[in-house]
């Protein structure tokens, strides 16, 4: 290996001391930006964080954005410019950011019940204020958490997780240094069966070598839906006893 | 939503009553309660976040970078932006921001502080998103600006590569760094940052902390700069589209006195959240 950090080691130990089938720290909580927007949470996965504010369902602003039969969902993504090691400043018509806009809105235009809210708009909005790999699936967790909270009726959680293969080991959630040193995937799952939302893969893997990937990840975004209903439920019974429902 | 001719008049006419009478029963020099807390990423330097009480919010985070300096070049290096998320980049109230802050810094800020060795020196970028605002975002940006200062911290040289005297640092090739974190250096031990504060005039009074509503039926607006207990700086700042730019000399040295002493407690306000 050309790098002098070990990813792998040979007792089965990744850099920060986790086993291959393992996801990193994970904190989430909801309700965070009650006065701002209707919906808000805020993720953190191992050293990524981010926040997310939704706004709607609401009445379009423009026109063009009405739809006769269904919801018209908008995402944006800031990235701070100190959310990287190095200080980056980005723009906001990036390429790459947009590509991850758009595949997040077509992610929910899916997952939301779209058919009940004709003619509104949701806007969903996402900081990105810390990012140690896989901010994408950081984002979908983030989202899933805020139209919750917003109270947007969806099928069910969409979770999101990746998965990266090393020679022939599967690693779950990567981090950054993780991320630069192998190839992996992102996948989105629906709820707890073995439904796919997304799956996105940037970079060349021997096909054989994709099924395990799948499976990994898969398994990743079950384990983090159930830490995701673990806190809705929490939230919610602490605001039913406060009786603010 | 735009005000009605009639509320306007009702909120001008209250507001420029002696004594005053603000819609939410503040006093003049009264804040809305906020929501502070610093030190809250950790690929920073230094970094805030304010939440004010009507969902406006702000972080900032604050990162150093080593640059090489020419001999005898005295440029501070210090760059702030910000992002104001619904506002498209370069917007004028993002250059107001943007500008006014980096302006305060560049000349309280003494180079010192930014010293490594001779030919090395830190350059400080100051980075804000403010996520919502409701009122003019300029005092809750420069708040969280101050409070990110005043958390950053800037790391020590390593023991062993540093020289006895000075004369040897400029021998040394690329600073090292100490590893440890805990041993770094405070930007604001021996130096305090400017704090910018707008106040909005509405005929003979001065308000500070102004929301939506009363910006909008105001005279104008005054920014004063806070640096060293005392005011080195101002500027009149549009508050409406339609606000007056002149101002008699007793109504801005009002407003001077009165930013003054609002800034004077916001400092020691915000100086008790950090720490040392």
């Amino acid at each position: 290996m050309a790098s002098r950090l070990e990813i792998f080691s040979p007792e089965g130990l990744r850099i920060d001391g986790r086993r291959w089938n393992e996801v990193r720290h994970f904190r989430c909580a909801i309700n965070t930006h009650p006065v701002s927007s209707d919906g808000s949470a805020i993720i953190e996965q191992g050293n990524t964080k981010v926040i997310c504010n939704v706004i709607g369902p609401v009445e379009p602003t423009l026109r063009s954005r009405v739809v006769p039969d269904r919801v018209s969902i908008s995402v944006k993504v800031v990235i701070a410019p100190f959310s990287t090691i190095d200080r980056r400043k980005r723009s906001q018509n990036d390429s790459r950011m947009q590509e991850m806009c758009s595949s997040i809105q077509h992610v929910f235009e899916d997952a939301v019940i779209a058919h009940l809210f004709p003619r509104s708009q949701i806007d969903v909005n996402l900081y990105v204020v810390a990012q140690d790999g896989g901010v994408m699936q950081a984002c979908i967790n983030a989202t899933t958490l805020a139209l919750i909270d917003a109270g947007v009726p969806m099928y069910d959680y969409v979770c999101a997780c990746t998965a990266g293969m090393l020679d022939r080991e599967v690693l779950l959630d990567l981090n950054r240094i993780e991320e630069s040193d192998m190839p992996f995937l992102t996948m989105a799952t629906i709820g707890s069966k073995r439904k796919v939302a997304l799956l996105q893969l940037e970079m060349k893997v021997q096909f054989d070598r994709l099924e395990p990937m799948m499976a990994a990840s898969m398994s990743g975004c079950h384990h983090i839906r159930d830490l995701m209903d673990n806190e809705v439920r929490k939230h919610g019974k602490s605001r039913l006893e406060r009786g603010s429902l | 939503m735009p005000l009605s001719l009639t509320e306007e008049s009702y909120l001008n006419v209250s507001l420029s009553q002696r004594p005053p009478c603000r819609p939410d029963g503040r006093n003049h020099l009264q804040f809305r309660p906020i929501d502070a807390a610093a030190g809250i990423l950790p690929t920073t330097n230094g970094s805030a976040r304010i939440r004010l009480d009507d969902g406006g919010e702000c972080i900032v985070g604050v990162k150093a970078e080593v640059i090489a300096v020419s001999r005898g070049s005295e440029v501070i290096s210090v760059e702030v932006d910000c992002d104001i998320v619904g506002l498209p980049a370069n917007s004028p109230l993002q250059n107001l921001l943007c500008a006014t802050l980096e302006t305060a810094i560049k000349n309280s800020l003494p180079l010192r502080l930014l010293r490594i060795t001779n030919k090395y020196r830190y350059k400080i970028f100051v980075d804000g998103i403010i996520l919502d605002h409701v009122s003019h975002p300029l005092t809750l940006f420069s708040m969280t600006t101050y409070l990110a200062l005043l958390d950053t911290r800037l790391p020590r040289l390593a023991p062993d590569s540093a020289g006895r005297d000075n004369d040897d640092k400029d021998d040394i090739g690329i600073p090292q760094f100490s590893s440890d974190w805990d041993d770094a250096d405070r930007l604001c031990q021996n130096w305090s940052p400017p704090l910018v504060q707008l106040g909005i005039i509405v005929g003979k009074n001065v308000f500070v902390d102004a929301t939506g509503e009363e910006a909008e039926v105001s005279d104008g607006g005054l920014l004063t700069v806070w640096h060293d207990g005392r005011v080195v700086g101002l500027r009149v700042v549009k508050t409406r589209d339609s606000s007056k730019q002149v101002f008699s000399v007793s109504s801005i040295s009002n407003a001077v006195e009165v930013l003054a002493n609002a800034s004077r407690d916001i400092e020691k306000a915000l100086k008790g959240i950090i720490t040392y």
